[in-house]
């Protein structure tokens, strides 16, 4: 591979999941979170498949980009999903555990990588990490399967009476239905389609603009160190191996970071852990 | 049932089993989209050097 084409391959999976960011996420409004899931993990798990068995670069880069496809919109949908579901008082420190465990794959890839990669069991060793993941996106695939659909999305689309099914589903297990439920309520929804001028009306534009620069500058840091870190050491002379295995070393400060802010999410306002 | 927005109702819930186990089905596919966008940076050298 020549070093002209391997920002292509570094940068296709990124072009994808702007693509997938985009499409997938509207359309999970019109379908539902669930089948937006289905459809993403499946494009995913697929493409990161074939690009197993890629015979040349070219054939990889294109895998790689229609992977993101599915992997850019997983993010923004697992977060929608999260917050429609969980109620408010634990919804940040659940949500920040399901990041706990995502950001744990960076460094365990890391070392699996230093294991598997000198490897050659009937094909090349990284070919096989392309395998399980998309075997892992498969399972994931399966476990979602369980899920029950977003009460919020249904009610949103005015399919309340399944929307009261999920909620039952996950009141069963409080045992407080008739505290939660009060007749005299006098909440009742009614859903607006609103354009994305929205985000620009006066009150809005501000933290609009603070949380698409944010988002712009912790993709960098989160997506770009953890790409970039094994070739830089690789440029500087490491052999593969020893920059596999350092590259999964620096790693580890990934979950630890996340872990460290669990205990103090629900404690601090959030704008003020975005600032930390 | 109640009229009150399922949004609301859901907020009253206490915490339970089936929402953690929601929420680490959704962590688990959140570890393979990690793991997956990473791969052609983690591989980055080898990639070079095997297509070369």
């Amino acid at each position: 591979m020549s070093s002209s084409v391997q920002p292509l391959l570094l940068g296709s999976a990124f072009l994808g999941m702007f693509l997938g960011a985009l499409g997938i996420n509207t359309l999970s409004d019109r379908i539902g979170r669930k089948k937006a899931f289905f459809l993403n993990l499946l494009v995913y798990s697929v493409f990161t498949f074939f690009g197993a068995f890629s015979p040349n670069i070219a054939f990889l880069i294109v895998c790689h980009f229609l992977a993101g496809v599915g992997i850019g919109s997983q993010p923004a949908l697992c977060d929608v999903y999260l917050t429609e579901i969980l109620p408010a008082k634990n919804r940040g420190r659940i949500i920040g555990w399901a990041y706990t465990i995502q950001v744990c794959a960076v460094p365990l890839e890391g070392f699996l990588a230093r294991w598997i990669v000198p490897t050659h069991l009937g094909m090349a060793g990284w070919r096989w990490l392309f395998i399980i993941g998309a075997l892992g996106a498969l399972a994931a695939w399966v476990m979602q399967k369980n899920l029950p659909e977003s009460p919020r999305w249904l009610e949103a689309v005015g399919r309340r009476t399944e929307a009261e099914k999920v909620f039952k589903y996950f009141a069963e297990k409080a045992g407080t239905l008739a505290t939660v439920i009060r007749e005299d309520d006098g909440w009742t929804v009614n859903p607006e389609k609103l354009p994305i001028s929205t985000l620009f009306r006066k009150e809005l534009v501000g933290r609009t603009l603070m949380l698409w620069t944010f988002h712009i500058l912790q993709t960098i840091g989160y997506y770009g160190f953890g790409t970039l870190v094994p070739i830089v050491l690789a440029v500087k002379g490491y052999t593969m191996v020893h920059s596999l295995e350092y590259a999964a070393i620096s790693y580890i400060g990934y979950p630890i970071g996340s872990l460290l802010s669990l205990p103090i999410i629900e404690r601090v306002q959030r704008k003020w852990m975005i600032v930390a | 049932m109640s009229n009150a927005s399922i949004a609301v109702m859901l907020n009253g819930l206490p915490l339970t089993s089936r929402h953690k186990v929601a929420a680490f089905v959704i962590g688990f596919a959140l570890f393979f989209e990690f793991f997956d966008v990473n791969l052609s940076g983690v591989l980055g050298t080898v990639l070079q050097n095997n297509f070369m």
